[in-house]
């Protein structure tokens, strides 16, 4: 659900713009500010979701559609799983904070994925291991720099020095208006462009404004791709305590 | 004499355990896993992607029947996580499984000797798998444990296995154990939904170095395929062989300069000892030139004493060390060089070329030696050198 915190880290990087700003004028006070933050963490907090994906992979030799189910919680638990094909339906991805898991229903056992293998293409697509586990901590592991370009702005994250990622730089181009997200490029450590991620037909939901379509570009296997559509989309869903749990994901 | 016939073995002994450490860097890759003829399909060895498979219903038999071919073996190759354990105690270990067939297996590799720990796979469609020393430590696998295998199938799905530890093995390349994983063949196609396909035929020839012809006679066969030597996949190797051979030839030389600027020294004394003898034989009627003759030949005997005693001296020293090798484990471990390894340990190979190129070498040498000296003599006029003495 790469959509959803990118939306997130967009927002609250928006919101320190805004903390800097309130900050700067000399006017400002102190619990305004605090307030303000104690806004932006609560309003995250507990905050679950539920939806239907379909994701479409080509590579060069073959392409395939599976349909999956997917839900989250915060920023740390996440899980999904296929419905469809036949053949891969029960295989299922649970994430629990930095750590991941495979489920596979034919032989009833859960594989650990090791941090070696986090690079590793995720069920076969273009997003890696490590873009599920990662990917909501941009945050925290890159430095933020913006760029204002009419209606759009242009956030340039370079990684912190210590940070464990594998991209040199991130450049995100969102439309100021609601600050949805129009694309990404992803580039390594030698500032070549690696992968692109283009997002449209934009829906709000919940109040929330939320592009439902998503294509993973391979820079350097222009025939590869990774095509995700949102079917079905829900914010704020009622999940039992341990749903993010692996015995719940052998039950099911 | 004595000095040109050890030389003459010595060189030949050098030559012989260059040989050896070279054969066996060959044979750690290509007799523990390449084999040392591959039919793949084109461009799986540069780029090996599981798509790129070729029929498991080859001309087989044909293969089979040339006289230069020892053994030949389909293989399957998947990528895959490993998993070991349960709950916290569990750990994975990502590997590239090898399916095979056992029976035809042994005919090409030797692996199945090289069991540490338990038994190598006993047929083509059981469940059990054999790990490499490394990859059976990360794991904390040990022979009966059960090991999960998860990965990706021919059509993209994300498949999975359970298999049974049977052995551990240590192939000699420490860096390849710590990810080889073998298992049955026909297990492995099921797996990985690739029933009826393979992605490599591993051929054995009786000797590594037919291979490159016999690699090329075949590519003419098999057009829509590759068909490659060691020498092509294995081209760092190729190029180690090459500069042997140059600088085997370049330490001939050098070390036979050396023994004959000894060597002619002897043999010119020689003749100046002998200079009032051949003033008489000259006087009574001996011609210049059949002098000269006679000191060539003379050169040509002594050298081909030499050439001879030398080469059955190198023969007899490379063939009791060819089956009696010398260990050096005590001292030193096996070194891993680009994809093979160097044992720890002095070995020699016969090969026709390391006899015949130093008892050659010498031969010539020794002529050339005895021709200076006698082309000297030729000028000398008998009345004058008796006059001296």
């Amino acid at each position: 659900m790469k959509w959803k915190f990118h939306s997130i880290s967009i927002c609250l990087f928006y919101f320190h713009i805004l903390l800097l700003s309130v900050m700067a004028n000399a006017n400002a006070d102190e619990t305004d500010v605090r307030a303000l933050i104690r806004k932006v963490e609560t309003q995250y907090q507990g905050n679950t979701s539920h939806a239907i994906v379909r994701m479409q992979i080509v590579t060069e030799s073959w392409s395939r559609e599976i349909v999956m189910e997917i839900w989250s919680k915060g920023r740390d638990m996440f899980l999904a799983r296929i419905l469809s094909p036949k053949k891969d339906e029960g295989v299922a991805s649970l994430k629990i904070g930095e750590e991941m898991w495979n489920y596979l229903p034919n032989i009833d056992r859960l594989v650990k994925i090791p941090s070696s293998m986090m690079g590793e293409s995720w069920m076969g697509s273009n997003l890696t291991n490590d873009d599920l586990v990662k990917e909501n901590r941009i945050d925290m592991l890159y430095n933020f720099s913006m760029d204002n370009k009419g209606e759009e702005v242009e956030i340039t994250a370079i990684p912190k020095p210590e940070a464990p990622v594998v991209w040199g730089k991130l450049v995100y181009r969102l439309r100021l208006n609601k600050l949805i997200p129009l694309y990404v490029d992803y580039f390594d450590e030698d500032n070549r462009l690696a992968r692109k991620i283009t997002f449209d037909r934009v829906k709000d939901i919940s109040g929330r404004s939320v592009p439902l379509h998503m294509v993973v570009q391979p820079v350097d296997k222009p025939r590869e791709m990774t095509e995700l559509t949102y079917t079905k989309l829900e914010f704020d869903v009622k999940l039992p305590d341990n749903f993010f749990s692996i015995r719940s994901l052998r039950r099911q | 004499m004595t000095a040109m016939a050890f030389a003459t073995g010595i060189v030949i002994l050098t030559f012989s355990v260059y040989e050896g450490t070279f054969r066996d860097m060959i044979d750690s890759s290509t007799e523990m896993y390449y084999g040392h003829v591959q039919i793949t399909a084109k461009g799986y060895f540069s780029n090996p992607r599981i798509e790129k498979t070729i029929s498991s219903d080859l001309i087989h038999e044909k293969i089979l029947r040339d006289p230069r071919v020892k053994g030949m073996s389909g293989r399957v190759q998947g990528f895959a996580l490993l998993s070991c354990g349960n709950g916290d105690s569990s750990r994975s270990q990502p590997a590239e499984l090898m399916g095979i067939d056992p029976k035809e297996e042994n005919k090409v590799s030797l692996l199945s000797r090289r069991v540490l720990t338990g038994n190598f796979i006993s047929g083509a469609g059981t469940k059990e798998i054999v790990l490499g020393k490394g990859l059976a430590s990360s794991l904390g696998a040990k022979p009966g444990g059960e090991i999960v295998a998860m990965g990706q199938d021919y059509y993209g799905s994300v498949t999975a296995d359970i298999f049974y530890v049977a052995g551990i093995i240590d192939s000699g390349d420490p860096v390849r154990d710590t990810s080889l994983a073998l298992v049955g063949l026909t297990t492995l196609q099921n797996m990985l939904d690739m029933n009826g396909k393979l992605h490599e035929w591993a051929i054995t020839l009786r000797s590594p170095m037919e291979a490159r012809e016999f690699a090329a006679d075949l590519q003419s066969t098999l057009p829509e395929m590759d068909v490659l030597s060691w020498n092509s996949f294995l081209p760092q190797l190729n190029a180690i062989l090459h500069v042997s051979e140059i600088s085997r030839f370049i330490f001939a030389l050098i070390f036979y300069f050396a023994v004959i600027l000894v060597t002619a020294n002897t043999m010119y004394m020689s003749l100046l000892e002998r200079m009032r003898e051949f003033a008489v034989m000259g006087a009574i009627g001996l011609k210049p030139l059949k002098l000269t003759f006679m000191i060539v030949i003379e050169g040509m005997i002594m050298s081909g004493i030499s050439a001879f005693v030398g080469g059955i001296i190198g023969l007899l020293v490379t063939i009791y060390l060819q089956n009696h090798f010398i260990d050096l484990s005590s001292f030193m471990t096996s070194i891993s060089l680009s994809d093979s390894t160097i044992q720890p340990r002095i070995r020699t190979v016969l090969a026709a070329a390391n006899l015949y190129i130093p008892v050659l070498m010498i031969f010539f040498f020794g002529i050339i030696i005895s021709i200076f000296p006698a082309w000297r003599l030729k000028k000398m006029r008998p009345v004058d050198v008796l006059r001296e003495v």
